[in-house]
């Protein structure tokens, strides 16, 4: 089971990504928890996750998140801002996929 | 156009971040989403009464609810959940303010919370000079309280938090369950916070209160008066559209950065209207405007005027985008992300387009993405000041599709979605040439 967390600022229309993100791993087979938590949240809960995606609108946390995660094997990355924007669930997996190594 | 987009990333960015990030200004929209559950129950009350007892004497004068039967009741059932609600959103607010103040600086909330109430309540009329004792009146319970709940529940709470912080605590030992210990953790500095409010409120009453002013009294003549005062203004009123356009072009939701002051200023003057519309329906509305007491004064623009005749779609007045790029476009990937951005449109969400498209760090959507909410709201404005349309009385969800939101936010006035139909087909004309002109644009890959 992989846990995959998504940050954003408002999370508004982040859960509509999730979803997708969900059914593409349920295509693939892939069991995986994603969920999606605002900044303040997400930095009390970082040792859960193995991958934590962060949304185009907090892409310039990402090098306090780097810092945070230093020394742990939790991968970051920044979610593509036109991915982000067209909802691509498919673009965003194959992110996490090549993350994880899958 | 890389080269500005990653320079504006690298400097501006930070910037717009770090304001967005505050966590002080964090704790003040928490504070207003935080009191969205109760303030709705009694915005939905009074939109219900404004539709049962109010509307239909539009059409006959002779009209009166209170001789129907089941109307007359579920009238009076609102007048309850009112009282509980909106009546005193000053003490609602408080509790929210003092929860989430301490929970951005990771302190125990409910102590926090009750810290703020107490340093409110302290501050209200108890008494009356040779009259009854022991009431604490509405007037000091409403929205005009959120000036002294911030400044001085602002003070105790941070007292409180700096104690707790510095662990100058009673500490238990290890064996006492956590919920207890919890509260003893909180007593040093509680108290300490909520004397401080005191000592505060008793110099003022031998100071600038010896008169027997009151401090919330004093706060909102101040404070609110003049900023209230100039939230009816123009320039305000456009300043603060560029602002959220702005913040969002920086990719932050321009709404939530700005909450503190769209909330705190226009949102209270809403909430006024709210209180006078349930008493005496639109007549009590338009009989207040200008009224020097800050507790009964009611506003022709306040936080929904915004939504109604701006934000049709989301801060842009993007939904008119969207239909622009259907009409005029010849670009796949923007026909696809219209599609996309259609539904949560409809609702005024418009994460899609603003990322998609993308307007966030566009330069060239920067311009209508500034102008169009900018003409929509000279538009509104207008015609609510020369009283073309009756001014928003009623709070209505954000996410309440365009047209629909300005006709029950305005007590279900006919002319609001003309009026909001005006604007959108200004916003329409100033979008329109940017789709156009993207055509021959080469498609991004």
């Amino acid at each position: 089971m992989y846990d995959v967390m998504f940050v954003c600022s408002a999370g508004m229309s982040t859960s509509m990504l999730v979803e997708r993100v969900k059914k593409e791993a349920e295509k693939a087979g892939v069991e995986m928890e994603v969920y999606a938590m605002g900044e303040s949240e997400a930095k009390k809960n970082l040792d859960k996750p193995q991958v934590i995606l962060l949304g185009p609108q907090v892409r310039y946390m990402e090098f306090a998140f780097k810092k945070m995660l230093e020394g742990t094997d939790t991968k970051l990355g920044v979610i593509e801002m036109r991915t982000y924007g067209m909802m691509d669930g498919a673009k965003v997996y194959s992110q996490i996929a090549e993350l994880l190594g899958l | 156009m890389q080269a500005i987009q990653s320079f504006m990333e690298k400097y501006f960015v930070p910037v717009a971040a770090k304001i967005g990030s505050m966590r002080v200004l964090i704790a003040v929209r928490d504070a207003f989403v935080g009191t969205l559950p109760v303030a709705m129950a009694g915005s939905i009350a009074v939109m219900i009464n404004a539709i049962i007892r109010d509307m239909p004497g539009q059409f006959n004068p002779d009209y009166d609810v209170s001789a129907i039967p089941v109307l007359a009741q579920i009238v009076a059932v609102n007048g309850f959940v009112w009282q509980g609600t909106l009546a005193v959103a000053g003490i609602i607010f408080a509790i929210s303010w003092g929860y989430n103040l301490s929970r951005v600086f990771d302190v125990d909330g409910l102590a926090g919370a009750l810290v703020s109430l107490a340093t409110l309540i302290m501050g209200v009329q108890f008494a009356v000079p040779d009259g009854p004792w022991g009431w604490l009146p509405l007037r000091h319970l409403g929205a005009m309280t959120y000036f002294t709940t911030m400044l001085l529940g602002g003070l105790s709470v941070a007292i409180y938090i700096i104690l707790i912080k510095r662990k100058i605590t009673i500490k238990l030992p290890d064996s006492v369950p956590p919920a207890i210990s919890k509260a003893f953790t909180a007593i040093i500095p509680a108290a300490a916070g909520l004397y401080a409010a005191a000592i505060i409120y008793y110099i003022f009453s031998l100071t600038i209160g010896a008169e027997g002013t009151f401090v919330i009294d004093w706060i909102s003549e101040v404070i609110a008066a003049p900023l209230l005062g100039l939230s009816q203004g123009y320039g305000a009123v456009a300043l603060i559209t560029f602002l959220v356009s702005l913040f969002w072009f920086f990719g932050l939701h321009g709404p939530n950065v700005l909450a503190p002051i769209l909330e705190g200023i226009w949102g209270v003057g809403q909430l006024n209207n709210l209180n006078a519309f349930q008493e005496g329906g639109l007549q009590a509305v338009m009989a207040n405007i200008g009224n020097p007491n800050m507790q009964e004064a009611t506003f022709l623009w306040v936080r929904g005027s915004f939504d109604a005749y701006a934000w049709f779609g989301g801060s842009g007045g993007t939904i008119t985008l969207i239909l622009a790029i259907f009409l005029f476009s010849k670009r796949a990937d923007y026909k696809t992300i219209a599609k996309l951005g259609v539904g949560p449109g409809i609702f005024n969400i418009n994460e899609p387009v603003m990322f998609g498209l993308p307007i966030v760090l566009n330069p060239i959507m920067l311009i209508p993405f500034i102008l169009a909410p900018l003409v929509a709201t000279t538009i509104g404005y207008l015609a609510t000041i020369w009283g073309l349309v009756a001014p928003v009385t009623q709070s209505v969800t954000w996410v309440m599709p365009p047209f629909l939101l300005s006709f029950l936010a305005t007590a279900g006035d006919w002319r609001a979605p003309i009026v909001t139909l005006v604007a959108f087909a200004a916003s329409f004309v100033i979008w329109a040439p940017f789709v156009i002109a993207a055509n021959s644009q080469k498609e991004a890959e």
